[in-house]
């Protein structure tokens, strides 16, 4: 599962997540990107389920670049604990994601399968996403998923 | 010879939050700026603007016809900011060029053909550049550099700058050994985890403030 191997703080705080993201919001390894159109804390779950959802679909054809990494930590309180005493253990991670940024990429690919593996690994986000092409200095906004 | 692309602006008065009003009303800002001289704010309609940039990309020449202006300078279009999900275009910037100056400009790169290790189904063929930077005169100016990838027959082979053929007008400014493309290997098979007993997670290690004991007795 991904995590940070090394942390400088153990606990964050939770933190905003207002606005659209201003970086990593274009295709910069792939043909085709997944976009996120929602903010949301995606876990390290639903990142690896996405993930393996592709290299499934594609078997040992392509490339894929996951472009989201969970490096924050939440937190849980165990069950039936009273309120206090502290801020609860580290549970699991979570990549912050807003609208606009690229989770996954994908090339080497035909476009009708790139797309189909794309789609496929939607179903296991908990957000709305779209499919887009490469927006170099020319292209306008390419697809919609 | 090559058909000379052409644009409308107008010089632009409206600066700073009130270029949204602009945005709404069908327009797009714009600046105009060069080696020498002012840099000139200006502003065109969208639908014109989205034209010529399908049409000119970054290494063709525009020739902007700014209303009221005596003369209409040639112009690269330099950087197009876009609404991150949408698409839109909501500013572009122009570069001026002297015709008699040599310029800088990142040119797109064409792949042509396909590999025999990617119809073989033995590897993936990787763009690991998709422009490259060029110095020439603003005559000398190439739409795209074109390369044959069918010339890539096993898992390893490469591309690199050396390999780009460009007229002797135009200098490439990458390194020569760059890689261009390659083929590299597929991704292996994925061995799936038994479910139910997931590893035991290690917890991450916490960066330490200060020296450590060894860092201190040095």
């Amino acid at each position: 599962m991904l995590m940070p191997k090394r942390v400088k703080w153990r606990k964050q705080q939770r933190g905003r997540m207002s606005g659209k993201e201003l970086r990593g919001v274009e295709i910069s390894f792939g043909d085709l990107g997944l976009q996120a159109l929602e903010p949301c804390w995606m876990t390290q779950r639903q990142i690896e389920a996405a993930r393996r959802t592709i290299v499934r679909f594609v078997k040992r054809k392509g490339k894929m670049w996951v472009r989201v990494f969970p490096d924050k930590p939440v937190t849980k309180k165990a069950a039936e604990t009273r309120m206090g005493k502290g801020k609860g253990a580290v549970d699991h991670y979570v990549a912050v994601i807003k609208p606009g940024r690229i989770i996954l990429e994908i090339g080497g690919l035909e476009e009708d399968q790139a797309r189909e593996a794309l789609r496929l690994a939607a179903y296991k986000l908990p957000i709305k996403t779209q499919i887009i092409g490469r927006r170099d200095l020319t292209a306008t906004a390419s697809t919609e998923g | 010879m090559i058909e000379q692309i052409e644009l409308n602006v107008q010089p632009r008065t409206v600066v700073g939050k009130q270029v949204k009003a602009l945005r709404r009303a069908g327009d797009v800002p714009a600046v105009l700026y060069s080696r020498h001289g002012e840099p000139v704010i200006l502003q065109a309609n969208n639908r014109e603007l989205l034209r010529v940039l399908t049409r000119a990309g970054g290494s063709r020449l525009v020739k902007l016809n700014i209303a009221g202006a005596p003369e209409a300078p040639m112009a690269l279009v330099r950087e197009v900011q876009r609404e991150p999900i949408k698409g839109t275009v909501l500013h572009v910037d122009f570069f001026g060029v002297s015709m008699t100056e040599a310029i800088k400009v990142e040119v797109p790169i064409r792949y042509d053909g396909v590999s025999p290790a990617v119809t073989r189904n033995e590897g993936v063929l990787i763009h690991a550049m998709d422009s490259i930077e060029i110095e020439c005169l603003p005559g000398d100016l190439i739409d795209t550099i074109a390369i044959d990838v069918s010339t890539l027959d096993k898992v390893g082979d490469v591309i690199r700058v050396s390999d780009l053929r460009v007229p002797a007008t135009v200098k490439l400014l990458a390194d020569d050994e760059t890689t261009v493309a390659r083929i590299s290997y597929l991704a292996g098979e994925e061995v799936e985890a038994p479910t139910g007993t997931e590893a035991v997670v290690a917890e991450p290690e916490v960066i330490k403030k200060g020296k450590t004991e060894e860092e201190a007795e040095e």
